[in-house]
């Protein structure tokens, strides 16, 4: 007998490491087929190796600022109905080139195609597959950092909170759009998640933020990507037409916009 | 009671005496040439930009009136532009930098099924980078003015509380609530030298955008000056902007950051 979670197919991008790469692990542990996208396959070890241990789970290149590979991704997949995408994918962005004094419009772009744009062209290219699915989830990954009203202090990263309010509009407009074919959204603060991008916001560049594994939080009250994901996965399966286009932290906690 | 009036006169006069100076960027059309004037009225000195004077009728013959305005060259997507005229400035007191210039983008483009990147680019570009890229170039002109503020004509497409149906233009709405953040987070960074800024919801006011709001083509609603907007009655230009100076003038630095109707009403995020 095929159970409930063995029918269900989710699309994860940026599935490579962190976040995303828990959220695969976490739904195929309950059985769900995992399309795994992420910028560069080769690259990707350990989502490789979990891959290898679990036939469900099907590694996709997917470069979320490639709108040609989306579109290709998308007609590959035409057939299959998806139950959740999550917009897990996202950049924070050297802080020199957004500090104030040096507002480098390179960097801007990047971080809007990587942030904004790039979840936007996923769930626009993947709504009919979620016509077909039974959950009709669109699920992104957003920061507290998006949060405007909630901005006291001079932000380091100003080009990352201005994608990650945009992002927040980017669902809330998807949310009004698609309510009456029975898609829900939800937008989620991960929590301070021990990954490649907390490190990066203590001025760590990306090459050491990528190897500094034992680093010192100090007394910021981080969680790990299992905990953060063991909390959004059930607010992700409670999600409906009711509780869309609501800013939540993993733990279900709403956020101000 | 003597001393009181000399006083008063006296401080007339020093205000007289040394005019404030208003920046304008899209000064052309709409808001931001009734900003101009406005402003010029007011007795300011202004620097009225647009993207492509030598087209702008109505500014030139504004200009050509009243010679307290000056006409800028000014794309605020251009960075170079930008740097140039700021150094073009240096040393000039800039009272109130006015960011006022912005796209709409066309709606087929942004429409759900057909959504083009290049336009995402465009829209962005001239709504967030160009607003953000502008005070930091101006920002020590500005602290060394008396006023210290600064100004960007939001809309309320950009409030994400306020979502009621699906918006027709997501890349603008979209780029409004990115702008907010930007400018909330300019307000912070810049609070500590004395600088204020506002984000404004300027109302619905009969401009060629809000024609386009209202689903005209750019040339429809250009052309659309007598346009009937049936189901509502626009606000003028003059109403929207005097309400706003006024907001301006009455700003605070306790108040810098927040999201304002065009009447000083605070609007949410």
């Amino acid at each position: 007998m095929v159970t409930a979670d063995e029918q269900r197919t989710v699309l994860v991008t940026g599935a490579n490491r962190g976040v995303g790469l828990e959220f695969v692990t976490q739904y195929a542990a309950r059985g769900w087929t995992v399309i795994a996208g992420c910028r560069d396959t080769k690259k990707a070890q350990d989502l490789q190796d979990l891959a290898a241990s679990d036939s469900k789970i099907t590694v996709e290149p997917l470069d979320v600022t490639n709108v040609s590979q989306i579109g290709a991704l998308a007609s590959k997949y035409d057939n299959t109905a998806v139950d959740v995408v999550i917009n897990n994918a996202g950049q924070y962005g050297d802080l020199d080139r957004q500090s104030w004094g040096s507002l480098d419009p390179a960097l801007f772009h990047e971080i809007m195609d990587v942030n904004v744009i790039g979840p936007m062209k996923v769930s626009e290219a993947f709504t009919p597959h979620l016509y077909k699915g039974l959950d009709k989830k669109i699920v992104s990954i957003t920061s507290f950092l998006g949060s405007i009203s909630s901005v006291s202090k001079s932000p380091s990263t100003p080009f990352y909170a201005a994608s990650k309010a945009a992002l927040n509009m980017v669902m809330r407009g998807i949310g009004k759009r698609l309510e009456d074919k029975g898609i829900a959204v939800v937008v989620f603060m991960p929590g301070l998640v021990e990954t490649r991008m907390l490190r990066q916001t203590f001025g760590l560049p990306l090459e050491e933020a990528e190897k500094a594994e034992n680093f010192d939080y100090r007394d910021l009250p981080t969680i790990t990507a299992t905990q953060s994901v063991s909390g959004m996965i059930p607010l992700i399966d409670a999600l409906s037409l009711e509780t869309s286009g609501r800013f939540l932290n993993y733990d279900g906690k709403e956020i101000p916009w | 009671m003597f001393r009181i009036l000399v006083l008063s006169l006296a401080l007339c006069w020093s205000h007289g005496a040394a005019a404030e100076t208003v920046l304008v960027t899209g000064s052309n059309r709409g808001l931001g040439l009734e900003f101009v004037k406005q402003y010029a009225d007011l007795g300011w000195n202004v620097i009225a930009t647009s993207r492509s004077p030598e087209d702008d009728a109505d500014l030139q013959a504004l200009a050509t009136a009243n010679e307290s305005i000056t006409i800028e060259k000014l794309d605020v997507a251009d960075l170079e532009e930008i740097a140039a005229l700021a150094d073009k400035y240096r040393g000039t007191a800039i009272d109130v930098l006015m960011n006022n210039a912005g796209v709409f983008g066309d709606r087929p483009r942004q429409t759900w099924g057909t959504l083009d990147r290049d336009l995402f680019r465009q829209v962005m570009d001239i709504n967030v980078f160009g607003p953000l890229k502008i005070s930091e170039a101006f920002a020590d002109h500005i602290a060394a003015s008396e006023t210290k503020k600064i100004a960007v004509i939001s809309s309320t497409a950009g409030s994400l509380a306020s979502i009621r149906n699906p918006p027709g233009a997501p890349y603008y709405a979209i780029s409004k609530a990115a702008v907010n953040m930007a400018m909330r987070g300019t307000a912070m960074r810049l609070k500590d030298r004395g600088i204020a800024v506002a984000i404004f919801m300027p109302g619905a006011v009969d401009t060629r955008m809000l024609r386009e709001a209202v689903g005209l083509t750019q040339e429809e609603a250009e052309a659309a000056t007598d346009y009937d907007y049936k189901r509502f009655k626009p606000l003028t230009t003059k109403e929207s902007v005097s309400q706003m100076i006024s907001t301006l003038d009455a700003l605070t630095l306790d108040l810098s950051g927040d999201f304002l109707n065009y009447d000083g009403k605070t609007i949410p995020w």
